[in-house]
């Protein structure tokens, strides 16, 4: 080797030392550090369609707010409501209004629900209780009292009902129904 | 006196002289007896202030052809083709090779020109220029000088055919420590400022990157925020709309019986006489009459079915049995059962018994 490059390099071999330690010591581990951060980032994919989708989102987000407070505002317009009083006082008022005679009516505990009743009962505020109603009268009146039933402000579901007319067919009928107020 | 840059100093047996090429004629006088050639430099430019390139013309620089053919010379670097030809010139220069001061140019395809000197000479006259305040650029032969007068003119001459004139090169710089330790200081600082600028490079990098990562799982907390409120809201929407169809059940279900009494009386005409309903559970109805067509009893079936769809019910004849006491076998027994549509919604083993007990 030139004996001037030589003269050149001795001196230098404590940077080159230098600059290797350095390499190993830092810059190598930072580098790695670094380029594993920049896969990671690059993995993401990119930041752009990232911030479109949380805009996406927050549109979505606004419009579903929107259609659960119309909803909600719906749910609390056709609100059902049990208050056992004062279905039995409307019941009482139907009959009189009907000229149905109302001989006796007490809550039957062996009667239930049809399931399905039982789970939408979740949608009405209040508990309701099963009544069996004995009544008597015509067949028009009860119908035309059946239909006012329907129309109450708190519920009265009628369930079921039987009848039975009488035996000479003169006197009006006999009526058992099963109402859940 | 100054000199403009360069100096020519010339040195024979007997005289000296220098020469600076467009500042003058320079100087002439006679050699002291005796004298060597440094002390001859140091005496000759002791009063020229700033000689700068000093260039050495002197009659005691041997010089000589040496013939050195391809296959001695091929492949040798010119260091190297230098001390083979210090070798070669030894025998004739009489300086030994390993303490010549050699320049040399090619002449002709297989011999060169060689300038030797002994390098303890050169050195001297290194000092010599050095201590006059010049650079000395080269040594070279003056063995053609005129020895009396002509000088000026030889002088073009040696510059006219300077490229063919071989030319000993001053020695070259030694290192001291002090230099040594500076050129490794040096290093070592541009050492460090290349690993400091790297390391900036690289910290700079790294911090980007961490902030785009950092950007990334902000918004990406965010988007999960957000889908999980809507997903919050979507459920409630369901329950509101399930409750919602739980409460339009509910008010179909009021008017179902009033329903069911206004179907009967509408379609059971003169010949249908309905004596009895029977509640079987809080689904079901059985409705029983006298009919006196037999086939009035299906029509009221199909009938009743199609009324009162809407308000859940279906009818189905269920007993149908004639009382022979008309010619057609009638009147007729019957009873239909009405069937809301909720008992399909319940389970099979609440179907029946269960719901009604």
């Amino acid at each position: 080797m030139n004996p001037s490059i030589t003269r050149w390099i001795k001196p230098l071999l404590p940077a080159v030392l230098v600059l290797i330690l350095g390499w190993l010591v830092r810059l190598r581990p930072a580098a790695a550090e670094a380029d594993l951060m920049q896969r990671r980032v690059e993995n993401q994919g990119d930041i752009r369609s990232r911030e479109d989708a949380v805009r996406l989102a927050e549109a979505q987000l606004d419009a579903v707010r929107v259609q659960a407070k119309e909803k909600s505002a719906a749910a609390g317009a056709t609100r059902l409501e049990f208050s056992t009083n004062a279905a039995a006082r409307d019941l009482s008022d139907l009959c009189r209004g009907h000229r149905i005679s109302l001989n006796s009516a007490a809550v039957d505990k062996a009667a239930q629900l049809p399931p399905s009743l039982k789970a939408a009962a979740s949608a009405v505020s209040g508990t309701g209780q099963i009544w069996r109603v004995e009544l008597t009268g015509a067949y028009p009146d009860l119908q035309a009292m059946l239909g006012g039933l329907s129309k109450t402000g708190p519920l009265i579901i009628p369930l079921s009902l039987s009848m039975t007319a009488a035996e000479d067919g003169t006197s009006p009928p006999q009526w058992s129904l099963l109402l859940w107020l | 006196m100054k000199a403009a840059g360069k100096t020519i100093v010339v040195l024979t047996r007997d005289r000296v002289a220098w020469f600076s090429p467009g500042a003058g004629p320079g100087a002439e006088q006679a050699r002291a007896p005796g004298s060597s050639d440094a002390d001859a430099v140091r005496l000759l430019l002791g009063p020229v202030r700033d000689p700068g390139q000093v260039t050495i013309l002197s009659d005691t620089v041997f010089t000589q052809r040496i013939p050195l053919s391809r296959a001695q010379s091929a492949g040798l670097s010119q260091e190297e083709l230098g001390r083979a030809l210090a070798f070669e010139a030894e025998p004739f220069s009489g300086i030994p090779a390993g303490e010549t001061a050699l320049g040399f140019v090619a002449d002709g395809p297989e011999a060169y020109r060689v300038a030797a000197m002994p390098a303890t000479v050169r050195a001297e006259l290194h000092a010599a220029v050095r201590a006059a305040g010049g650079r000395l650029a080269g040594i070279s032969s003056a063995t053609d000088a005129p020895r009396h007068g002509g000088l000026a003119e030889w002088l073009a001459g040696v510059a006219s055919s300077a490229e063919t004139r071989p030319h000993i090169s001053p020695p070259a710089r030694e290192s001291s420590p002090v230099r040594y330790q500076s050129v490794a200081l040096g290093g070592i600082a541009a050492a460090l400022v290349i690993l400091a600028g790297l390391n900036f490079w690289q910290t700079t990098r790294l911090r980007r990157f961490e902030q785009e990562n950092e950007a990334h799982a902000t918004l990406t907390n965010r988007l999960t925020q957000l889908n999980r409120q809507r997903e919050a809201l979507n459920l409630e929407i369901a329950a509101l709309d399930q409750d919602t169809v739980r409460r339009g059940e509910i008010q179909a279900r009021r008017g179902a019986a009033g329903s069911l009494l206004g179907a009967l009386a509408a379609r059971c005409g003169e010949n249908v006489l309905v004596q009895k309903m029977e509640a079987q559970s809080p689904s079901e109805i059985l409705v029983s009459g006298i009919a006196l067509e037999a086939g009035e009893v299906d029509n009221l079936s199909i009938a009743l079915t199609g009324d009162l769809a809407a308000a859940g019910w279906s009818a189905r004849a269920a007993t149908k049995t004639g009382l022979r006491q008309t010619a057609g076998g009638g009147p007729w027994a019957f009873s239909i059962l009405l069937s809301h549509r909720e008992l399909l919604q319940a389970a099979p083993a609440a179907r029946r018994g269960e719901v009604l007990e």
